[in-house]
């Protein structure tokens, strides 16, 4: 196990737990990370992300568990002999040194030849687009600016594995969209292993090969971002990455498939998640707000195994798309998105009051048993 | 919401003749003895009172060949980079002690700073009494010395702490994570950036202990310090010399503490 570069994996974590006085920041977490893969850890506030990247870097002792890079067991190896790299939400820049200085510096700890730094740090500086900017002090730099030049000093080193705890955070949404491109395009660059820290679910579908979901100190799902978003395996997961519609109810009926009863007169059909549900089981029944279609209430429809009669509530205006609120008695409202494929003057929207048909189908609909 | 007020209050200050009058009174107050000092170190006489008989440079000439007053000012700056040093490095050690977390902490801390508030007539007192029970000959390098480093110690510990304490851990982590171990971390990125809080707190330290009067009086001994040497000048033969001193002092002293001050904004 100890034979360095031997792993597939550039990391693995096993049971991995760090507990602060009576907070379990993280409780036993297992993973593990590719070669050259982007995974994203997603999650709420204070789930224990920046501390499981803490440990990663060798920042924090962990309680129990293992971290192994490449192969290697890290133990108590302090963070500036691990092959690991951080980009800090914060930028953590060295404000009396310029730009080349702070991307030079971790070469210079290395004590590498005064002209392969130079080397190394101009590639960088290119890579993240900012060749010129080599004698600027951090302070005149711009917060993208900042990011770029702490995201080059980290990269710079070619580290195993690099860790970036929310390194958009602090930049406003126009220049993350932007950022986040980029960092795409580094990642492909440079071919290194991100471990991408962020709470905006967006951001991890957007830019990750694969999600890592966590919640309270745990892992819930690891996969890829299809699955994840397609295939939750937990409500929490369901409910936290994208919209959906949320409904309590009871199996009144089990097969390959499951009926469940929300409310007075609805009945909705769907899949369960994981293992068969007897009848009686509480369930939450979800499904996603664009996978619902909408029908005039006198047609007949086949094939979409769930159809409810509701009637339109609200109507709001979103571009390129449309948001329905729908009351189908099934206690809360039902939330439909539609894509705004009208040409004017064609057709118009429905209008709050009008009678409709919600349909979707039975894969859209997972039923996951009541916790 | 502020501005409106603030220019009001300005209005009406300005407006107000007994507030003007108080402000300038004040300031005679506080520095009419300096400045009263000053001119007649400049007074062609051998009073330093008035009235003014013309002007002369003769006293600060004297000054300049006053051998007692050379060795005087010699020991008190040799003393002055001596406690600078050495409660400088004790005060930046302590500093980074605080930087832990540990049981009674906000205890030490004020216990660190007592020595401010003590007076200095009590610290001169215990330090005799506690040279005679061990019956040590008091001097400028042991009970003078001593008597300096536990004044200035808490003000080079304040200054040293106040820039330490808002000092972001992560520029550390950033530098171990890059490869730096704790000596290169503190070398490259830790120092550099508490460097002017060190410098303002050696300029501090130095300045306190050569203008300290008090301790000093008490622990001297046979030696002399600056001020000693001018406050027994004043108590035998009074000449505008003493005003020279007097002037030449306070022209050091401002500028150390100037120098000092723009250290501490960096
Ligand atoms: N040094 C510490 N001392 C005590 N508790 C801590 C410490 N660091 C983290 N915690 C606690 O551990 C839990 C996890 O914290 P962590 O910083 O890992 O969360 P996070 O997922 O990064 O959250 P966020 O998205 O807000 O950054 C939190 O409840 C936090 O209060
Ligand atoms: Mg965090």
């Amino acid at each position: 196990m100890n034979s360095a570069g031997r792993s597939p994996y550039d990391l693995e974590i096993r049971g991995l737990a760090k507990t602060y006085g009576a907070i379990r920041a993280v409780d036993g977490i297992s993973l593990e990370v590719e070669r050259g893969e982007f995974l994203s850890i997603l999650g709420p506030s204070g789930c224990g992300k920046t501390t499981t990247l803490r440990m990663i870097a060798g920042f924090e002792q962990p309680d129990a568990g293992e971290i192994y890079l490449q192969g290697t067991q890290m133990g108590t190896t302090p963070p500036y002999e691990r092959n690991v790299n951080t980009v800090f939400q914060s930028y953590a820049l060295f404000p009396h040194m310029t730009v080349f200085d702070n991307i030079a510096f971790g070469l210079r700890m290395k004590r590498l030849a005064r002209e392969q730094i130079a080397r190394r740090v101009k590639r960088m500086l290119t890579i993240v687009e900012l060749a010129g900017y080599e004698q600027r002090l951090p302070h005149q730099l711009s917060g993208g600016e900042q990011q770029r030049v702490g995201l080059a000093r980290a990269l710079v080193k070619e580290p195993t594995v690099l860790l970036l705890d929310e390194p958009l955070g602090a930049l406003d949404l126009k220049v993350r969209k932007r950022m986040q491109y980029e960092l795409k395009r580094i990642h492909r660059e440079v071919g290194i292993t991100f471990i991408y820290v962020t709470h905006d679910q967006e951001e991890a579908l957007v830019m990750s090969d694969r999600i890592a979901v966590m919640n309270q100190g745990r892992i819930e799902q690891v996969d890829t971002t299809f699955d994840i978003y397609e295939r939750p395996q937990s409500l929490f997961v369901a409910d936290f990455i994208g919209e959906s519609n949320t409904f309590a109810g009871e199996v009144v009926a089990t097969g390959e498939d499951v009926s469940v009863r929300c409310g007075e007169r609805v009945v909705l059909r769907g899949r369960p998640v994981s293992a068969a549900l007897p009848v009686g089981v509480q369930v939450d029944v979800v499904v996603r707000p664009e996978k619902i279609g909408m029908g005039r209430p006198e047609t007949s429809h086949a094939g979409e195994e769930n159809c409810l009669r509701g009637w339109v509530r609200e109507v709001v205006f979103q571009g390129t798309s449309v948001k329905y609120v729908l009351d189908i008695g099934a206690g809360n409202p039902l939330i439909v998105h539609q894509q705004n494929s009208l040409s004017y003057p064609q057709a118009e929207f429905l209008k709050p009051g009008e009678e409709v048909l919600a349909l979707w189908r039975l894969e859209s609909t997972l039923v996951f048993p009541r916790r | 919401m502020t501005e409106p007020i603030l220019s009001r209050l300005r209005a009406k200050a300005g407006g107000d003749a007994t507030l003007y009058a108080y402000g300038v009174l004040l300031y005679l107050f506080l520095y009419a003895p300096i400045v009263y000092l000053i001119i007649f170190s400049f007074n062609d006489a051998t009073a330093t009172t008035p009235p003014w008989r013309g002007f002369t440079l003769q006293w600060y000439r004297q000054v300049l060949q006053n051998v007692d007053l050379r060795v005087a000012f010699l020991n008190s700056a040799s003393l002055g980079v001596m406690t600078a040093v050495i409660s400088v490095t004790l005060g930046t050690l302590m500093a980074f002690a605080f930087r832990w977390r540990f049981r009674g902490k906000g205890f030490v801390f004020g216990l660190l700073l007592l020595p401010m508030l003590t007076p200095g007539i009590v610290l001169g007192v215990a330090l005799t009494l506690l040279w005679r029970f061990f019956r040590l000959t008091p001097g400028l390098f042991s009970s003078t010395l001593v008597a300096h480093v536990i004044y200035t110690l808490p003000f080079a510990f304040l200054i040293v702490f106040t820039r330490l304490h808002r000092f972001d851990r992560s520029l550390e982590e950033a530098a171990m994570d890059l490869g730096a171990d704790h000596i290169r971390t503190f070398r490259h990125v830790t120092f550099p950036l508490i460097r002017p809080g060190v410098i303002a707190a050696v300029i501090f330290a130095f300045t306190l202990s050569f203008d300290e009067f008090i301790r000093t009086f008490f622990v001297i001994g046979n030696e002399n310090t600056l001020p000693m040497y001018v406050w027994s000048m004043i108590m035998t033969d009074s000449t505008p010399q003493t005003n020279a001193i007097g002037a030449i002092i306070v022209g050091l002293s401002l500028s150390w503490i100037l120098l000092g001050t723009v250290f501490l904004r960096r």
